[in-house]
């Protein structure tokens, strides 16, 4: 396993869950800590599920414990000023989305996990993942139309 | 973190370039001062494992010089390298990767950023014989980096950079140091006086001074060139 | 028609973490297997050296496979550049001052030349059977002979040209060896023709004992050659 693609990849769904760098990156160094509590060898099917349900029980621990910000309020990105442009476009798209919609995108689009692995990590069947994948792409491609058309 | 060098001598046939030096290196900044021919980069080889010392013995963490572990947190720039003709700076580096063991994705990776942090990601993909000697130099501290070296051992780090590059790679070791061990050689004062926690100074291959600098010291500078000499110093000054 | 799923990527941007590096250094860097380290090491290897053995391969089959002629003395005369190439490749690192860096990595320059070595020496292997073979075809030699007398000139070159480029270091080094095997290259061509009598049925014992001691002669010097590689020359 590349652990530092790992680590960039739980941190990043760590920070969409939690809209906080700081939050974001102790739960992604407390998933790798207790991921290497097992010793045990894994598939790198079975270490990624692993990594992301221990990092997936830390987000809803923390964000129990905290308010999160809503998804207005994200930090500004440093980025030029086209990028910015964009990011608050694209940002105003992401926040029409559920959380449920926005962690099936993340995960399968952006870091990638396959469909099989998602499913086990939210407990449903392969094809349910598909299907919600299906409509929440769709709604993100909408969302994004309209966004285009309002510029 | 440390790097215990007990009683490291190197004597070739008719004499003794480096004369049971002992130190204790912990996580920070040391400069290495001395007059060319002091013994200063014969020390530095011994510490690398290339050069074999003729008595004493150099551990990092329990680990001896000669072990694979020792060289696995070590980053070393020579004072002097080669490169093979056809290489551009981003093949040295993804080269001296390889030799250090990193996977194919992370070396990629860690190559960019290093070429970044030395700024040359626009002449990363030119050949390296098209490099002014301080991009050559800057080559070679990306080079000692790519490992994440908890051990950075570097001769003459700052030779060939201008001015700015200076002041860039100064900010670069303070930096370095705060996590690992960093040994710098030099002979040129002012590139340590304010970066190096502890400065060791070496004179006919023994240490003579070793320690933190401080100010009711006096003047480093003065020391030092009490100590070798004006004219050997004089042209680097 | 991905435009979407590049614009999704740029959306989940987050910014970039700021303890991952002193984090992820506990568990060291990730280590390359052997397996992978020779792989690596092929790609190293220069391109003409791939393409020397390719010509003289092609050369050997077009002679002996398409003219129908026999190639022995040819193939016996060009493995000399074989030889040549392998040498200067595991002598490589001394050539451009490169050995100081490769001393002090985790796969130490012992490693490399050795798996330099191999990897050359398993191509040039196969190479000289295939070899042998063709040079064997129109030759009307006993393949014991026709193999000893492509391998011979193969072995002295590697020999001479090691002990060479061991003594003198360098461009230099690299420039003798190229003499030394052009010297051998020449002369086998012309002696086979001229005295006949070396490659008489009763010299053959002789081809095999020197054939043998150079194989011996090799090893040394390979062995020598590991063994300075685990300590930089005193310049």
């Amino acid at each position: 396993m590349d652990l530092e693609e790992q680590y960039d990849k739980i941190y990043r769904y760590c920070y969409f869950r939690l809209h906080s760098r700081e939050l974001a990156e102790d739960v992604t160094q407390e998933t790798f800590l207790r991921y290497f509590e097992h010793d045990y060898r894994l598939t790198s099917g079975a270490a990624l599920r692993c990594l992301y349900t221990i990092a997936r029980n830390l987000c809803v621990d923390v964000s129990r414990k905290a308010q999160p910000l809503p998804l207005e309020e994200f930090p500004p990105i440093e980025t030029t000023e086209e990028q910015t442009m964009t990011g608050i476009a694209v940002k105003s798209v992401l926040s029409k989305l559920d959380d449920g919609e926005r962690e099936l995108l993340l995960l399968r689009y952006v870091n990638e996990v396959p469909v099989a692995e998602i499913g086990r990590l939210l407990g449903i069947s392969r094809f349910a993942v598909y299907r919600k994948l299906l409509s929440a792409s769709n709604r993100f491609r909408e969302e994004l139309r309209k966004e285009d058309l309002h510029e | 973190m440390e790097l215990i060098i007990d009683r490291l001598s190197k004597q070739y046939q008719n004499r003794i370039a480096v004369d049971r030096v002992s130190a204790k290196l912990h996580r920070g900044v040391y400069g290495l001062l001395g007059a060319n021919g002091a013994g200063k980069t014969t020390l530095m080889r011994m510490l690398c494992g290339i050069l074999k010392p003729t008595g004493g013995t150099v551990t990092f963490d329990g680990m001896d010089v000669s072990e694979e572990g020792y060289r696995a947190v070590l980053g070393y720039l020579p004072q002097d390298f080669g490169y093979y003709p056809e290489f551009s700076g981003m093949d040295f580096l993804l080269y001296l990767a390889a030799l250090k063991g990193i996977p194919r994705p992370q070396a990629k990776r860690r190559t960019e950023e290093l070429l970044e942090l030395v700024s040359l990601q626009e002449a990363g993909r030119k050949k390296i014989k098209t490099y002014s000697g301080g991009m050559k130099q800057r080559l070679g501290i990306a080079q000692a980096l790519l490992n994440d070296p908890k051990l950075l051992v570097l001769d003459e780090p700052t030779a060939g950079l201008d001015p700015k590059e200076r002041v860039r790679f100064r900010n670069l070791i303070e930096s370095l140091g705060k996590d690992s061990i960093v040994l710098l050689s030099t002979h040129i004062v002012s590139d340590i006086e304010h970066i190096a926690d502890e400065v060791l100074m070496m004179k006919d291959g023994q240490l003579i001074f070793q320690g933190a600098w401080n100010e009711d010291r006096g003047d480093l500078e003065k020391f030092y060139l009490s100590q070798f000499g004006e004219e050997n110093t004089n042209g680097e000054l | 028609m991905n435009n979407w799923k590049r614009e999704l990527r740029r959306t989940f941007a987050a910014p970039p973490p700021q303890r991952k590096r002193e984090f992820l250094r506990q568990w060291g860097m990730p280590r390359m297997s052997v397996f992978r380290f020779l792989l690596t090491q092929t790609g190293y290897i220069r391109k003409w050296v791939w393409c020397v053995s390719a010509l003289i391969f092609t050369a050997a089959v077009v002679g002996a496979g398409v003219l129908s002629r026999n190639m022995l003395w040819e193939i016996s005369a060009l493995t000399p550049l074989l030889a040549l190439v392998a040498v200067c490749e595991s002598g490589r690192s001394e050539c451009y001052e490169m050995a100081e860096l490769e001393l002090a990595t985790r796969f130490s320059l012992r490693s490399v030349t050795m798996a330099r070595l191999c990897i050359l020496g398993a191509e040039n292997l196969v190479l000289l059977c295939l070899l042998t073979l063709l040079g064997l075809w129109h030759s009307g030699f006993p393949s014991l002979a026709a193999g000893v007398y492509i391998l011979t000139p193969f072995l002295l070159t590697s020999f001479l040209g090691l002990y060479a480029l061991r003594r003198i270091r360098g461009r230099e080094g690299v420039s003798v060896c190229a003499g030394l095997a052009l010297f051998i290259s020449v002369s086998v061509f012309f002696t086979h023709n001229s005295l006949p009598y070396l490659y008489a049925e009763s010299c053959l014992s002789w081809w095999i004992a020197g054939a043998l001691a150079l194989c011996a002669g090799i090893a040394t010097q390979y062995a020598t050659m590991l063994k300075q590689t685990e300590e930089l020359a005193w310049n």
